[in-house]
C-alpha cells in the first residue's frame, strides 16, 4: 500500500465533503476534549506523584471530629510525635494571612503564610533556592523571628536580589529576618502562601486544657519504610486516647476519630466524587456522540454504495475499501483529537470556573502524557468504531449497481444497526438524565428544606473582628451592643439580634452537659451545641417560643442561670415530663490556668424549635442550648427587615465601619443566599451535569432526526405507493412518529438497567429523594418522547407531504 | 365511466410552456378494457396519473363514475379514488418490509375495514390468485411474475370500478406477462374497466381499443 497515494484522494474527498468532515471533527473533537479535561484532573489529583521526594510514605494526621477535618491540637502533635510508632518524622503547620508593611518597594498588604515546624521542609526533602531554611533553634520560644521566602514573593517583592538575605519584613507590626528563599514552584500548603515562619510551640501551648484545642494546625508525617498506614492511624489513635484531656472526646463512638490519610487528601477535599460523575458524565456524552458519528457514517458510505460498487467492479478490492473507510476515519479521529488537544486549556478554565479544579495543589494540574494517551486511545477507538460502521454499511455491493443513485438502500443490516445506535443513545441519554434530574430534584428538596426559622428578610452578619489588637473585651463588649442597638434604628428594620452561634453561621461550639435528672455518677456526658444569645435573639431569627418565655434584657446582661432548650433537646433528655422548669448541669472548661470550673446549673424557661445548623442536609446530631448573654464577642448580628434584606447590607457595612473603625466585619449577606450557598458546590455541579445532559439528548436528538429524515428520503417511493393505495397524509405522518417513537420506547426499555446503575451512583449525594423517584423517572421520559417526537415531527411531515407521482417517477 | 373534455396539462418554462397533455378528450364506457399507447414523453404516464386523480394540476373537464372530479377538493378526491380505483404498477411497488399478506391487508387497513373482514378477504384473494403458498413470504423472495401478481391481487381487493395498470408486464419475461395479461382478463370479463399504458403492440391490441399519444395529443382511436 503505498500510503501518500491512498492518502491524497482521501483527503480530496474528505475536503470535497467538508460539511461531513467539519462535523466529525466538531463533535468528535468536543467530547474528547470534555473527557480529556476532566481526566486531566482527576488524574492530576489521584494518580500524579506530587513533586516531593518518597510522596508515597508522606501522609496527613489529623483528628476527624463529626465528620470534619479538626488537624491536631498542639499537645496531640507533641505526643505523636514522641510516642507514635512507625512515623520518620512529623511536622505541625498552619496557614494564616499576615499584615506585611515596612518592607522596600512593597505597600502594606495581607499576605498568605503557613507557620510550619522546621521539619517540615526536611519531610518534603525542601531546599533552599537563596539561603537557608529553618533550624530547630529558629522554632524555639523567645527565639528571633525569622521568614523563609517562596519564590514569587522574592521575585516580585525584592525582584530576585540576592541580598534580600538579612534583610527584614514587618510581619503584623513585628520585625522578621529573611533567612532564605525557597525554590520556584514549591508550594505547601497551599500553591498562595508566599512565606513560611517558623511555627513556634511554647509550654503554655502544651498545657492540657488545650489537648482539645483543634483547627488551627495540621501535620504530616513520613511513614517508616514498611509501615502500614492502618497501623500507625491505629497507633496514632492509641496516643490520642492516652493524652489526658482528650479522653472524654473518644466517649462517643464514631464522633471523634484519629486519620491518617495520603498526603494528597489535603488537596483532593470533596472534588472527586464530583469528578468521578462528571468523568461519567462525559464519558456517556462521548458514547453519545461515537454513536452518532457512526450513524452518519453509515449513512454516507450507504450514499456512496454505487461509487464503491463501480470501483469494485473496475477490479478494486476489498482491501481498497478498507484502506479508504479506515483512512477517512483516521485522518478524521487525528483532527479530532488535534483539535480536542487545543482545546484542553479552556476545559480546564472551565472547571476552574466551576471550582472543580483545586488551585491548591502542589502538582501543576494540567496536560499530562497520561491526559494526551487517553485522547488519542479515545480518537483511535473512534476511528475504529467509524471504519467498522462503514465497512459494515458497504456489504452486498453487487445489488448497488442495479439501483438508481437516488435509491440507495443499506439493506436491512445496517438499517438495524443505525437503529440500534438511536436506541443505545437514547438508552445512554436516559440514564444520565435521569441521574441528573435526580440531583436537580435533591437540591430542589435541600432548598425546600425546613430550616426552624424564618429565612426571609433576614440577614446574617458576622461580627468578625470588632477591633484591633489594642481593643480589650470591655470595648468589644460595647460595640456588639450599639451595632444592636443602632441595627435596631435602621430603617425598614423590624428586628436585630445577636448570636454567639447562629443557623449556618461560621462558630460552632459544643458543650457538655448532664441532662436533666441525670444521676451524677461520673457517667459519661452529653454534647449539645452551647449557643448564647441576646434577648431580640428569637425575634430576630423569627423563631417563635413554642412554650415558655424569651429571655429578658436583664437575664441577657446579667447572664442568668437560665436557658431555653430546642425540641430535640425536650425529646431526647425530657421526653416524658414537661422540661420547663427543669434544671441541668452545664460542663464549663478548665480556665486558661488549668483551674477547674464548676458545672452551672440552668433552670429551662422555654422551648423552641430545632433548626439546621451547619447544611440543609444535616441530620439531626445535636440537642442545642440557648444561654442569655446581652453581647457575645464572636458569632453574628441577625437583623430582620420588612423589606428586602439585600438592601441592608451595604447599611449594615457602613454601620460596622461606623462603630468598629479598626475592625473587620465577617461576611454581611441575605440569609438565604448563606443557606443557598452551603449547596454552591452542588448547584457548579449540577450545572455542569445540566450542560452535558442538554448535549447527550440534543445529540441523541439529532441523531434520531437522521435516522428518521434518511429513512423518510428512502421510503419517499414506498409512501407514494401507500398514497397510491388510499393512504392518507394523517396515515403516514402517523406511521412515521410511530415509527420514530417506537425507537425511544426501545431504548426507554433498554435504558432501565443503565438507570438502575445511574441512580445507584448519585444515590449517596440525593437528599429527600427516593433513588427510583417517580417525578424524575416519569420527567425524564417526557422529556425524552417530547423532544424525541418533535425530531420525528419534521421527517414525517415530509413523508405525509410526499408527491406520489413524483415518488413513483423517481424511481 | 370516464369523460374526459379537453383536458390540458402543462409546465411553466421560460420563454413558454411545456405541454404534456394538449386537448384531451377521451370516453371510455364501463366494463370497457383500453390500451393508451405512445412513444416515450407522449403523455401516457401523465393521463393515466390525471385519470387516477394523483394529479390535480390541469385543466378541463373529467367525470369519473358520472363524478365531476374538477370541483372536488383534495380529500374528496382521495375518497373517490379510494373508491373507485386500484392502480397496478411497472415495478410492482410491493412493499419490501411486508410479507405477501400484509401487502394485500395494506389498501383494506386503509380503508377501514374490520380485522376479520380483512383477514377473510385477503384468505378470498391469495386463494383466487393462486398464492396461498406465499402468504407469508417477503416481496424480494418471488419472482418477478409473482411480485406483479401480487400487485394485481392488491389493486383489487378494494373491488375497484376502475383498474389503471402502467406497462404491467413491462418488467416481466412473456412467460409471466402473459399470465398477468390473462389475469387482466379474467378481471375485464368480471366486469372491471381497465386502462393500461403499455409499449407492447400485441399486448395492447388485446384490448378493446387503443388510444394513440403523441406529444400530448390524442392521434386516434
Amino acid at each position: 500500500m503505498n500510503l501518500f497515494a491512498d492518502l491524497a484522494p482521501i483527503l480530496r474527498r474528505l475536503w470535497r465533503e467538508r460539511a461531513y468532515a467539519a462535523t466529525v471533527v466538531l463533535l468528535l473533537g468536543i467530547a474528547l476534549a470534555a473527557n480529556g479535561g476532566v481526566f486531566a484532573v482527576l488524574y492530576g489529583l489521584l494518580y500524579k506523584p506530587l513533586p516531593f521526594p518518597h510522596e508515597d510514605r508522606l501522609v496527613t494526621v489529623s483528628a476527624r471530629f463529626m465528620g470534619i477535618d479538626g488537624g491536631v491540637s498542639l499537645p496531640l502533635l507533641d505526643a505523636i510525635a514522641r510516642d507514635a510508632k512507625g512515623l520518620d518524622g512529623i511536622a505541625g503547620f498552619q496557614a494564616t494571612h499576615v499584615e506585611v508593611g515596612g518592607a522596600t518597594n512593597a505597600q502594606a498588604a495581607s499576605i498568605e503564610i503557613a507557620r510550619v515546624q522546621p521539619q517540615l521542609f526536611t519531610l518534603l526533602g525542601a531546599h533552599a533556592a537563596a539561603g537557608r531554611l529553618f533550624e530547630a533553634e529558629d522554632a524555639r520560644e523567645g527565639a528571633a523571628r525569622s521568614i523563609v521566602l517562596g519564590w514569587d514573593a522574592w521575585q516580585q517583592r525584592y525582584g530576585g536580589a540576592a541580598d534580600t538575605i538579612g534583610r527584614t519584613i514587618d510581619l503584623d507590626g513585628e520585625a522578621c529576618r529573611i533567612v532564605g528563599v525557597l525554590p520556584r514552584g514549591f508550594a505547601f500548603p497551599e500553591r498562595g502562601i508566599q512565606a513560611w515562619t517558623p511555627l513556634v510551640i511554647g509550654a503554655s501551648d502544651l498545657a492540657e486544657s488545650k489537648a482539645g484545642s483543634f483547627g488551627d494546625t495540621y501535620a504530616i508525617a513520613r511513614l517508616t519504610v514498611g509501615a502500614d498506614r492502618a497501623a500507625v492511624r491505629h497507633d496514632v489513635e492509641a496516643v490520642a486516647r492516652a493524652l489526658p484531656g482528650l479522653q472524654r472526646a473518644f466517649d462517643e463512638p464514631g464522633r471523634f476519630a484519629m486519620e491518617v490519610g495520603a498526603l494528597r487528601d489535603v488537596w483532593i477535599g470533596e472534588h472527586v466524587p464530583a469528578l468521578r460523575l462528571m468523568l461519567l458524565a462525559v464519558g456517556l456524552v462521548l458514547l453519545v456522540t461515537a454513536a452518532n458519528l457512526c450513524n452518519l457514517a453509515i449513512a454516507r458510505a450507504t450514499a456512496r454504495r454505487h461509487a464503491i460498487a463501480v470501483q469494485q467492479a473496475l477490479g478494486a478490492g476489498r482491501s481498497r475499501q478498507v484502506t479508504q473507510a479506515a483512512g477517512e476515519a483516521f485522518v478524521l479521529c487525528t483532527l479530532a483529537a488535534g483539535l480536542a488537544l487545543a482545546l484542553l486549556p479552556g476545559v480546564l478554565m472551565l472547571l476552574a470556573r466551576f471550582e472543580l479544579l483545586p488551585v491548591d495543589a502542589p502538582q501543576a494540574i494540567g496536560i499530562d502524557v497520561p491526559t494526551v494517551a487517553l485522547l488519542l486511545g479515545l480518537a483511535f477507538s473512534a476511528a475504529l468504531a467509524i471504519t467498522f460502521a462503514s465497512l459494515g454499511s458497504q456489504r452486498g455491493l453487487q445489488s448497488a449497481l442495479g439501483q438508481s443513485g437516488r435509491r440507495q438502500t443499506a439493506g436491512r443490516g445496517a438499517q438495524r444497526v443505525r437503529q440500534g445506535l438511536i436506541v443505545g443513545q437514547i438508552a445512554l441519554t436516559a440514564a444520565l438524565l435521569v441521574g441528573i434530574g435526580l440531583l436537580l430534584r435533591s437540591s430542589q428538596h435541600l432548598l425546600a428544606e425546613d430550616v426552624g426559622f424564618d429565612r426571609d428578610n433576614l440577614v446574617h452578619a458576622g461580627l468578625g473582628s470588632l477591633g484591633g489588637r489594642g481593643v480589650d473585651d470591655a470595648t468589644r463588649i460595647a460595640r456588639v451592643a450599639a451595632l444592636v442597638d443602632a441595627a435596631r434604628a435602621m430603617p425598614g428594620v423590624v428586628a436585630a439580634g445577636v448570636g454567639s452561634q447562629v443557623p449556618f453561621g461560621d462558630n460552632v461550639n459544643l458543650s457538655s452537659f448532664q441532662p436533666p435528672g441525670a444521676a451524677i455518677d461520673g457517667s459519661r456526658s452529653p454534647n449539645a451545641y452551647d449557643a448564647r444569645v441576646d434577648a431580640g435573639y428569637f425575634a430576630a431569627l423569627g423563631m417563635p417560643i413554642l412554650r415558655g418565655r424569651a429571655f429578658g434584657d436583664d437575664e441577657a446582661r446579667g447572664q442568668s442561670p437560665v436557658a431555653i432548650v430546642d425540641e430535640g433537646f425536650v425529646r431526647r433528655y425530657s421526653p416524658d415530663r414537661d422540661a420547663l422548669g427543669r434544671t441541668f448541669l452545664l460542663e464549663r472548661p478548665p480556665l486558661a490556668d488549668g483551674t477547674a470550673q464548676a458545672p452551672l446549673e440552668l433552670t429551662i424557661v422555654g422551648v423552641v424549635a430545632t433548626t439546621k445548623r451547619r447544611g440543609l442536609d444535616e441530620s439531626d446530631d445535636y440537642a442545642t442550648i440557648y444561654r442569655p448573654q446581652a453581647a457575645p464577642l464572636s458569632g453574628a448580628l441577625l437583623v430582620r427587615s420588612s423589606a428586602s434584606p439585600d438592601t441592608l447590607v451595604a447599611p449594615l457595612r457602613d454601620l460596622f465601619t461606623r462603630i468598629a473603625p479598626d475592625g473587620s466585619p465577617g461576611q454581611i449577606i441575605a440569609m438565604h443566599h448563606r443557606i443557598a450557598a452551603t449547596l454552591a458546590e452542588r448547584d457548579r455541579l449540577n450545572a455542569l451535569l445540566q450542560g452535558l445532559g442538554v448535549i447527550a439528548l440534543a445529540l441523541a436528538v439529532l441523531g434520531l432526526y437522521a435516522v428518521l429524515a434518511y429513512a423518510v428520503r428512502m421510503r419517499e417511493a414506498e409512501f407514494g405507493v401507500r398514497m397510491a393505495l388510499g393512504a392518507d397524509a394523517r396515515r403516514i405522518l402517523r406511521g412515521v412518529l410511530a415509527q420514530g417513537l417506537a425507537l425511544v420506547g426501545l431504548g426507554l426499555l433498554v435504558g432501565v438497567p443503565l438507570v438502575v446503575v445511574a441512580t445507584r451512583l448519585v444515590a449517596a449525594r440525593l437528599h429527600g429523594v427516593p433513588a427510583y423517584d417517580a417525578v424524575t423517572l416519569a420527567g425524564v421520559a417526557a422529556v425524552l418522547g417530547t423532544v424525541a417526537m418533535a425530531a420525528c415531527w419534521l421527517p414525517a411531515r415530509r413523508a405525509a407531504r410526499v408527491d406520489p407521482i413524483a415518488a413513483l417517477r423517481n424511481e | 365511466m370516464i369523460t374526459l373534455e379537453n383536458v390540458e396539462k402543462s409546465f411553466p418554462l421560460a420563454g413558454g410552456r411545456s405541454w404534456v397533455l394538449r386537448n384531451v378528450n377521451l370516453a371510455i364506457a364501463d366494463g370497457e378494457f383500453v390500451s393508451i399507447m405512445g412513444p416515450s414523453g407522449a403523455g401516457k404516464s401523465s393521463l393515466l396519473n390525471v385519470l387516477g386523480l394523483m394529479d390535480h394540476d390541469w385543466q378541463g373537464g373529467y367525470s369519473l363514475d358520472g363524478t365531476a372530479v374538477a370541483p372536488l377538493n383534495a380529500k374528496q378526491r382521495q375518497a373517490l379514488q379510494r373508491d373507485k380505483i386500484g392502480f397496478i404498477f411497472q415495478h410492482y411497488h410491493l412493499i419490501d418490509d411486508l410479507k405477501v399478506w400484509e401487502n394485500l391487508d395494506l389498501p383494506l387497513q386503509y380503508r377501514d375495514v374490520p380485522a376479520k373482514e380483512r383477514a377473510a378477504q385477503v384468505a378470498d384473494l391469495l386463494d383466487r390468485f393462486n398464492i396461498v403458498g406465499k402468504k407469508d413470504l417477503f416481496p424480494n423472495q418471488l419472482s418477478g411474475g409473482q411480485q406483479q401478481l401480487v400487485a394485481v391481487a392488491r389493486a383489487v381487493i378494494t373491488k375497484p370500478r376502475l383498474l389503471l395498470a402502467d406497462e404491467p408486464t413491462g418488467a416481466l419475461h412473456s412467460t409471466q406477462a402473459r399470465i398477468i395479461m390473462d389475469l387482466l382478463h379474467e378481471l375485464h370479463r368480471g366486469g372491471m374497466t381497465i386502462v393500461q399504458v403499455t409499449h407492447n403492440e400485441d399486448y395492447a391490441a388485446e384490448a378493446q381499443r387503443i388510444v394513440r399519444l403523441r406529444d400530448g395529443w390524442i392521434e386516434g382511436t
